[in-house]
């Protein structure tokens, strides 16, 4: 096809400000789905994606429009909603030439609309702002597309009011994809250059990989080569979807669509890749690839209902169709064997979570989330430790490095006091703010991603009455005072108890981490004293005192079943537990450690 | 499925007691049958019962004489002991109460225990003596406290005054083995207040004593007025002290104990619970009444018309089951026996299921072994005696350790049995 009749185009829009549903309209309108079809977020697959209401997995989908008698093909590359997705939203970005950056006309700005406006706006793509529910009674429709001139530097009369609900503004939205965003460039007779932006895991096909082709052709039967990962495959098929699956013998420049070359393991599909042909190669890949990188890491120990072979199962099978997700066996003294598991971030790793619960049916006990160290020895031997159990000698140690993070927030102005406080308690540095409108303004800081990986969105959420939204981007790995410090239950070191923390704050860390666990493990028949340590130095210490009573001395007559059942509940409400010596530990409080802001 | 034994039992098993017969379900040697009335229902109170009222008697009576026949296959005859309980049986009109006593005579031989539940507010001597004229034996009189302010929280119908006459008259008209319940835990109870209880029901003379704590179920006044906060569950270190000098006062009078709540004289222990703490089989007969028989347990539906209906139609009553095998039906095993203060015969335990106890529940018994809440010698495996009353610890792990296999299957809601 023509390039000058093709658009590649995504939505760019905060979780919950119509994203998906702007997307069924087009859809809609240009006859994808009929109305029958219709049913909310078409582009969602997977049940746990819809509850949450985010987008996970990136996928494209191809239409025919046709404006003024011309035919053109809409390719609506989707794009991961989370912060944690950041590098798979830029690629998704990158396969594009413009996108619609949608905001709620009753939110306004959030900080996620910023770091994906400017990352298009760095990608070099086209923006056509759209103010989206104004059919809603709460929609301020010109305050917002004040907020959005702000942003972008564009005229706040170029932005088209909408509802996608109602389908207002939507002709005059397809009009403008038409009219405003450029047809893809690329040369169709150069070598062949495409880009890796999405794979999904099919039992019957393998990998099937979602490619933009920037340079060339690809045919079905053609050998190619991933530049990055150089491996080398046949293509069996090719095809878009519309939305259904349809297969083409070939795409050429400027065209999106699917691959599937008997890839068997999701892992050799790298996002972000070149992929070129084997034998006439183009020589230099697209810019900007970089391998799955994983910040977060926690973890999993096959829970009492759960065998450690079935867990080794459940994780292969999802990281099928989850790239980013990364699992080695690993053995505490304390826990078992089990499993270090590597995250994007915190909701990638909840949502592995949950589909390890929900979708394999196996129980987990799960560790405090941490983050990738980066320890440098006496030796000048660098080390990355994801794991306070794995930290060398400290009389070896010169230096450990922790992740930096650049964070935006968007916050109401009068909040501006209390974010600060909250920065300042996790150690942040301020770089700057900037006014969006009278009321609401971008602070940008740099945090230890360590101190905002668990409950950071949940304060801010709570310090600015909800309205304060937040994204990320890794700086690098930056030096501090950074100790271990370690947990002991019933003078035994628990080792997935441990924690890397900052060196002032390891006396009121351990005990709050002790104050949680004296709540959060039940009395036993004897007294469980519980001490937190730095190195051979207790710093806290507290006991949790025998239980004095725990009998069923009512007679039940001859009710054994009663007396049974009762016996039963009192245990099945410590199914999320693990014995550590002959002390039960909830799952809770494996995770509980982190939450010490609690009272 | 209760309906028509197996032909074998009836036939094998002609001589109760004879060992030669021993087949894997024998026929139970107790009964228990329930008497769903009560002149007024205890505020703590969650079992079956009814305000009794006159007319009810003769249909009942005459849906247990048809309960107890469906049984006849199953039941020793004599039985090793009867119990009567309730509801409060004594509030049976004299002539009802007859009926009863003579429904049960069949099962009752000269060495039968033979016991009625009985509420203090209902003895007079003409019935007193119209129990033992019935065969009564033992009597379990249902005090629960000596205290006028703990009686009124209870909501129980007698006074202090009336607890120990009605004790008097049954012993005058020659019950030989009686029993009182006292109850600790009662909001506004005192250590002080409880040790005067225990003291009134030694004095008295009582064979057997049992101990019961409180529990604020739910579904009654008394766990109203508790979630409501008009009422405060009686604080954990006092139940314990309640419990530690239950135990003292006992022994001191010389009322050994032998289960977690119950103390006796020498050879007063009551032989009808001991079947339920040796997981032996039993028939219960009655609305609400359990049964253990072949194997399966059952709880009639507590429905006194649904009941009698089902019976008088010539279909089993209402009930939920469930049969237990294996692994749950061992820890079940365990978990009655360590109410026991001789604990688990392991040999006799070994001969039952073919495998050493500790070999069966290899974590929990190593576990608590070390912690030193089980005794465990080559014969017995028992409570530590300081762990009596955190025994939930114990028995749950036990419990839980037995839910592997052998789940006991639950046979529905209200099937026909």
């Amino acid at each position: 096809m023509d390039q000058k009749y093709i658009r590649n185009f995504s939505i760019i829009a905060h979780i919950d400000h119509g994203k998906s549903t702007l997307a069924d309209r087009v859809l809609l309108l240009t006859g994808a789905i009929s109305t029958r079809d219709f049913r909310d977020q078409v582009l969602d697959s997977m049940d746990l994606e819809r509850e949450r209401g985010i987008t996970i997995k990136a996928s494209a989908v191809s239409v025919d429009y046709e404006l003024d008698g011309v035919k053109y093909l809409l390719n609506l590359i989707d794009t991961p909603g989370h912060v944690d997705f950041h590098y798979e939203v830029s690629r998704a970005l990158k396969a594009c030439e413009g996108a619609l950056l949608v905001v709620d006309a009753g939110q306004g700005v959030e900080a996620q609309t910023v770091a994906n406006a400017h990352l298009a706006k760095a990608n070099g793509l086209t923006l056509v702002p759209i103010v989206n529910k104004i059919d809603l009674p709460a929609a301020r429709p010109e305050d917002t597309a004040m907020e959005i001139e702000k942003l972008i530097h564009r005229p706040a009369e170029d932005c088209i009011f909408a509802s996608a609900k109602t389908g207002q503004g939507i002709q005059e939205m397809m009009r403008a994809i038409v009219e405003q965003l450029p047809p893809p460039a690329g040369d169709p007779t150069a070598p062949t250059r495409a880009l890796i932006f999405d794979s999904t895991y099919d039992d019957y096909r393998g990998v099937i990989v979602y490619i933009r082709v920037v340079d060339g052709k690809i045919s079905v039967g053609d050998k190619i080569r991933t530049m990055g990962t150089g491996d080398v495959y046949n293509v069996g098929e090719l095809g878009k979807f519309r939305p259904a699956a349809t297969h083409v013998s070939v795409l050429t420049a400027g065209e999106v669509g699917y691959l599937v070359a008997n890839i068997r393991s999701i892992a050799a599909v790298h996002v972000g890749d070149t992929i070129t042909h084997a034998a006439a190669p183009a020589t230099e890949a697209l810019a900007g690839y970089r391998p799955p990188q994983q910040m977060v890491f926690c973890d999993f120990y096959p829970g009492p209902e759960t065998q450690f072979p079935e867990l080794r199962d459940a994780l292969s099978k999802l990281q099928l169709n989850d790239a980013a997700l990364t699992f080695v066996p690993i053995s505490s003294e304390a826990l078992g064997f089990g499993f270090r598991c590597g995250f994007l971030g915190m909701l990638h790793m909840e949502i592995v979570q949950e589909r390890l619960e929900r979708e394999h049916g196996v129980d987990v006990v799960q560790t405090a989330p941490t983050v990738p160290y980066q320890v440098q020895l006496r030796d000048q031997s660098v080390h990355e430790v994801d794991s306070a159990g794995d930290l060398p000698d400290p009389s070896h140690i010169e230096e450990i490095r922790e992740p930096v993070v650049r964070v935006d927030l968007i916050v109401p102005s009068d909040a501006i006091g209390a974010v600060m406080q909250l920065a300042e308690d996790r150690r942040a540095t301020y770089k700057s703010t900037e006014y969006l409108s009278a009321d609401r303004v971008i602070l940008a800081y740099t945090f230890p991603l360590a101190e905002i990986i668990y409950d950071f969105y949940d304060k801010l959420k709570s310090c600015t009455r909800g309205y304060g939204t937040m994204d990320y981007e890794l700086l690098g790995f930056f030096p501090d005072d950074l100790v271990k410090l370690d947990i002991l239950v019933n003078s035994q070191r628990v080792d997935a108890l441990a924690v890397i923390c900052h060196r002032t704050k390891a006396d009121a860390r351990g005990r709050k981490i002790i104050g949680r666990l004296r709540k959060e493990i039940d009395r036993h028949l004897f007294e469980i004293p519980l001490q937190a340590a730095i190195g051979g130095k207790i710093i806290a210490r507290e006991s949790i005192k025998p239980m004095r009573t725990n009998v069923l001395a009512k007679c039940y007559g001859g009710d054994v079943t009663r007396k049974r059942k009762l016996l039963e509940k009192q245990k099945a409400g410590k199914r999320r537990m693990k014995m550590v010596g002959n002390v039960e530990i909830p799952q809770k409080a494996f995770m509980a450690i982190l939450e010490v802001d609690d009272d | 499925m209760l309906r028509g034994y197996p032909k074998r039992y009836c036939s094998m098993e002609s001589e109760p007691g004879n060992k030669k017969s021993a087949t894997i379900f024998p026929r139970a040697r107790a009964l228990y049958v329930h008497v769903p009335f009560c002149r007024r229902k205890c505020s703590y109170c969650d079992f079956y019962s009814l305000a009794a009222c006159p007319g009810q008697e003769g249909p009942y009576l005459e849906a247990l004489a048809a309960d107890l026949a469906r049984h006849d296959g199953g039941l020793a005859r004599p039985c090793r002991s009867v119990f009567v309980g309730g509801g409060t049986p004594t509030v049976l009109p004299a002539r009802a109460l007859g009926g009863l006593l003579a429904l049960l005579r069949p099962y009752v031989g000269p060495a039968t225990e033979f016991t009625v539940e009985a509420n203090p507010g209902t003895i007079t001597a003409a019935l007193a003596a119209a129990l033992v004229e019935g065969g009564v034996n033992r009597v379990s009189l249902g005090v629960q406290s000596f205290a006028a302010d703990e009686l009124a929280v209870l909501g129980r119908i007698h006074s202090r005054a009336q607890a120990r006459r009605a004790f008097q008259l049954l012993r005058h008209a020659g019950v030989a083995n009686l029993s009182i319940d006292l109850m600790y835990g009662t909001p506004g109870q005192t250590l002080e207040s409880w040790r005067g209880s225990l003291t009134e029901a030694t004095a008295l003379g009582a064979d057997h004593l049992s101990c019961y704590c409180l529990t604020l179920e739910p579904a009654t006044p008394l766990g109203r007025d508790c979630r409501a906060g008009r009422i405060h569950e009686m604080d954990e270190a006092l139940q314990r002290d309640c419990y530690d000098a239950a135990i003292d006062h006992a022994a001191a009078a010389g009322l050994k104990q032998y289960e977690l709540s119950n103390f006796a004289r020498p050879h007063r222990q009551c032989v009808h619970n001991l079947t339920y703490w040796h997981n032996e089989p039993y028939v219960g007969v009655g609305p609400g009444a359990a049964g253990y028989l072949d194997g399966r347990r059952w709880t009639n539906r507590a429905n006194l018309e649904a009941w009698a209906r089902a019976l008088c139609a010539g279909h089993a009553p209402p009930a939920r089951g469930e049969r237990l095998t294996g692994r749950a039906l061992m820890a079940e095993t365990v978990m009655l026996a360590l109410r026991l203060t001789r604990g688990l015969d392991r040999r006799a335990f070994a001969r039952r299921f073919g495998s050493d106890v500790a070999e069966v529940f290899p974590r929990s018994i190593a576990r608590h072994q070390a912690v030193g809440s089980l005794v465990v010698t080559p014969g017995r495996v028992r409570l530590a005696r300081e762990y009596y009353f955190t025994s939930n610890a114990v028995l749950s792990d036990l419990v839980a350790e037995g839910a592997g296999e052998g789940q006991g299957k639950t046979t529905g809601g209200d099937t026909k049995q």
